[in-house]
């Protein structure tokens, strides 16, 4: 009983492990985190943690933030909940490595210029911009907010790559193969994502249902 | 959400940091957002008058998802100035399927503390709502009240509106049950969630589920809201204690 309470208490079944992977190939991983209380439930951060084949240490990139850190998978101050959203290993991993080192510096210095809490440009705009712009294939969750902005009015295709999306700030809309029907009301989702099935919510780990994979 | 964070712990700033004027210290206050998605279905139609038959219904479901961020101030332990914002998007289904919208603006209200996280409000300002080939778009003189009832990890959570249309006859005389008013709307929910104090002063939240009920045109709508709530309020520093809290 414990173990299927602690299963089901992000609402989102079967999620990542928080278990570093083996340093014996390159490691690119996006992770989030909730803000502190009582946002917690609403409102999560994400970063990329990249660790080169062999090393013990890891690389971050995030707005507001950055550095050198020993886990990044279970303790990243301030934030709570850590989650894995995305792991990348080997060629994979080493394509994207080069990719966020490059980018990731001017998309971090714009958003910090330009942030805005609230609907964004902020931190989880962030983390989607880098993301399609290296062609790494994920998705930040629900609770993400700001991962849908794309200015006054924006569209293209969705960071997991299988979809479109078409986004203002009071309403935007996402369709994909992987990415299921996301409807974003005043920067909230809401929606349906078939595989893996799960309700997509604007808070907790942001799906009802199974993690995304 | 943030500024309202800011705002709150400016009031403690300036206790601390404001020695002559003293300005925030009898500061009293709180906030909260509820994040929500509520879907209505018709229940019952009224007669025609003249017929006796149901006239045609233009809704047969609504659903709307949005917001609703409120907060109040004062520097009394129990009433505050109370202000809304209602921000509300979805669709309708039926014969008129489409774009539905409901944006309220509630800047006149006062909210009275029943304890340090219970409060009743009460709100008024204008609030716009409609939808397209469905409902005619229409500026609603809203009369708001909140109630919300904290129990440790349960909270009660409910609300209602008794709306005033114009510039939509279509819209007028539409809630039986209010005979006063023209539309009437309401929830009761129940939150399971947590209490913290990380910020020097009392917040909590959680999930809740709630039944919603609309009258409308003359119609009954019954649904159910799925939500998500946060609540955060200064510590009523001069209830049983003589000075401050902070």
């Amino acid at each position: 009983m414990r173990a299927l309470w602690v299963l089901c208490a992000s609402c989102a079944v079967f999620p990542h492990t928080l278990d570093m992977p083996p340093n014996d190939e390159t490691t690119v991983a996006l992770l989030t985190g909730s803000l502190g209380h009582p946002l917690d439930g609403i409102a999560r951060h994400p970063w990329f943690a990249v660790r080169k084949k062999g090393e013990t240490h890891w690389e971050t990139y995030e707005v507001g933030g950055g550095g050198n850190e020993e886990d990044p998978f279970r303790h990243h101050s301030p934030y709570l909940n850590p989650q894995v959203e995305h792991v990348w290993r080997g060629e994979e991993a080493e394509r994207a490595a080069a990719c966020i080192e490059r980018v990731a510096g001017d998309v971090k210095d714009y958003i910090e210029e330009h942030y805005i809490f609230y609907p964004g440009p902020n931190s989880n705009t962030f983390g989607d911009v880098v993301l399609r712009k290296c062609g790494l294939h994920a998705s930040l969750p629900s609770t993400s907010v700001g991962k849908d902005w794309r200015g006054w009015i924006g569209g293209g295709i969705t960071s997991e790559g299988t979809g479109v999306q078409v986004e203002t700030p009071v309403l935007g809309l996402k369709v994909g193969l992987k990415e299921g029907v996301e409807v974003h009301i005043i920067g909230l989702s809401f929606g349906i994502d078939l595989w893996p099935p799960a309700l997509i919510v604007p808070f907790g780990s942001g799906r009802l249902g199974f993690a995304d994979r | 959400m943030k500024v309202l964070i800011a705002l709150i712990a400016a009031a403690r700033v300036a206790h601390a940091s404001c020695g002559i004027c003293n300005f925030g210290r009898d500061m009293e206050g709180g906030a909260y957002l509820h994040e929500e998605l509520t879907l209505v279905t018709h229940v019952e139609d009224p007669p025609s008058p003249e017929t006796g038959v149901h006239p045609p219904r233009t809704i047969d479901q609504l659903g709307l998802a949005g917001f609703r961020l409120h907060g109040f101030a004062g520097w009394s332990e129990t009433i505050g100035y109370h202000i809304g914002l209602d921000l509300g998007f979805g669709a309708t289904l039926g014969r008129h399927g489409g774009f539905a919208y409901e944006v309220g603006f509630l800047p006149a209200g006062v909210a009275v503390r029943l304890g340090t996280s219970s409060w009743l409000t009460l709100g008024t300002g204008i609030v716009a709502s409609g939808a397209t080939g469905a409902v005619d778009d229409a500026v609603v003189l809203p009369l708001d009240v909140d109630l919300e009832l904290d129990a440790n990890r349960v909270r009660v959570i409910a609300w209602g509106r008794a709306g005033w249309t114009a510039g939509s006859p279509q819209r007028h005389d539409g809630a039986p049950s209010l005979p006063f008013a023209d539309e009437l709307e309401a929830m009761v929910g129940l939150r399971i969630g947590h209490h913290y104090n990380d910020f020097g002063f009392p917040t909590g939240n959680g999930g809740y589920l709630g039944v919603a009920y609309k009258e409308m045109f003359g119609t009954k709508f019954v649904g159910l809201t799925l939500g998500y709530s946060i609540d955060m309020a200064t510590k009523q520093h001069r209830i049983g204690h003589g000075e401050s809290n902070w």
